[in-house]
């Protein structure tokens, strides 16, 4: 199964709940490979790998070395390509901008049959058309918002696919406007909706700061509660689409 | 008497009489219902969140702007 992460827009967790859903897939057994194509190259932070680490796929890309030996291995049967530190070239400018080549590369069918991984996930910056080929060869895309306005609007101006699957992120239960928000996406994207919210926790930003994902730094936290339940979700869609 | 001994724990037969006899009858609201009515199909509507999207539009301009534009 591969599944894409997606950030509707800036700001609404898409790395914490790739980094989440992961480590939750790999809790309940499964052997998952992760990917980030975010330059921020923040996901791996989430993994206690070192700041000052520079590997990654990206940045291999630029050294023209190639990203098979960018991994690292987290746990048993979870691995994770780092983006690698090309997001500081502006700051260095005798790195080369990476080709971006290795993403062609990454299909569902060659990266499974070549790792062995029975998940891959790839952690999206945003919907910008740059990673289109890898979301059309996900099983699911899942998008990363916020039950607010902006979201709300821009979810109305987003182009929604059969494997479109819209998660709630940072859910405020006592907020009156993301219910009304809520209540309207009910009706209107009730088949791209997925029936699992994760709600607001203080836990997810304090496991980060400890280098982990809340799924085991806190696993007994609300939000950790949430992501094992969507985590359950994938494994019962990827029986769905068997 | 103790609280155990207020229980029969003479053996019951569970013939199909007697397990129909245990179907639910009144908390099954929306089949006892349909049977009243004699009808096979039911349409369930939310009221109250009929209400509520009816309030969040009233208190929400931009959500109703949008909603509006988006049924043009």
């Amino acid at each position: 199964m591969q599944i894409t992460v997606c950030g509707l827009r800036g700001g609404v967790g898409t790395t914490s709940i790739a980094a989440m859903l992961a480590d939750a897939l790999n809790l309940l057994g499964e052997s998952v490979l992760l990917i980030d194509l975010n330059p921020s190259d923040l996901l791996r932070l989430h993994f206690n790998i070192p700041y000052a680490d520079i590997h990654g796929w990206a940045f291999a890309e630029a050294e023209g070395t190639g990203w098979e030996q960018q991994a690292y291995q987290i746990k048993e049967n979870l691995c994770l390509i780092p983006y690698g530190r090309h997001g500081l070239s502006q700051l260095y400018k005798d790195v080369k901008q990476p080709d971006i080549t290795a993403t062609t590369l990454w299909k569902v069918e060659d990266l499974i049959s070549a790792t062995d991984y029975s998940w891959v996930i790839f952690d999206i910056a945003n919907t910008d058309k740059q990673y289109a080929s890898i979301s059309e060869s996900s099983d699911l895309n899942l998008l990363v918002t916020h039950a607010d306005m902006a979201s709300h609007i821009l979810l109305g101006q987003h182009y929604l696919t059969e494997k479109s699957k819209i998660i709630v992120n940072n859910l405020n239960i006592k907020q009156e406007l993301s219910d009304a928000v809520l209540l309207d996406w009910n009706m209107r994207y009730a088949k791209y909706l997925i029936p699992i919210s994760v709600r607001q926790d203080l836990h997810v930003q304090k496991a980060f700061a400890h280098k982990m994902p809340a799924t085991t730094y806190f696993p007994h936290s609300s939000s950790a509660r949430d992501l094992f339940s969507l985590a359950t979700w994938c494994l019962v869609q990827r029986g769905v689409l068997r | 008497m103790t609280g155990l001994s207020m229980y029969s724990n003479k053996p019951i037969n569970l013939n199909k009489k007697n397990i129909k006899d245990l179907e639910p009858t009144l908390a099954d609201d929306i089949k006892s219902l349909e049977s009243q009515l004699k009808t096979s199909t039911f349409d369930y509507v939310d009221i109250a969140a009929e209400q509520a999207w009816e309030k969040a539009l009233n208190e929400w301009p931009l959500l109703a702007e949008w909603d509006v534009w988006s049924k043009q």
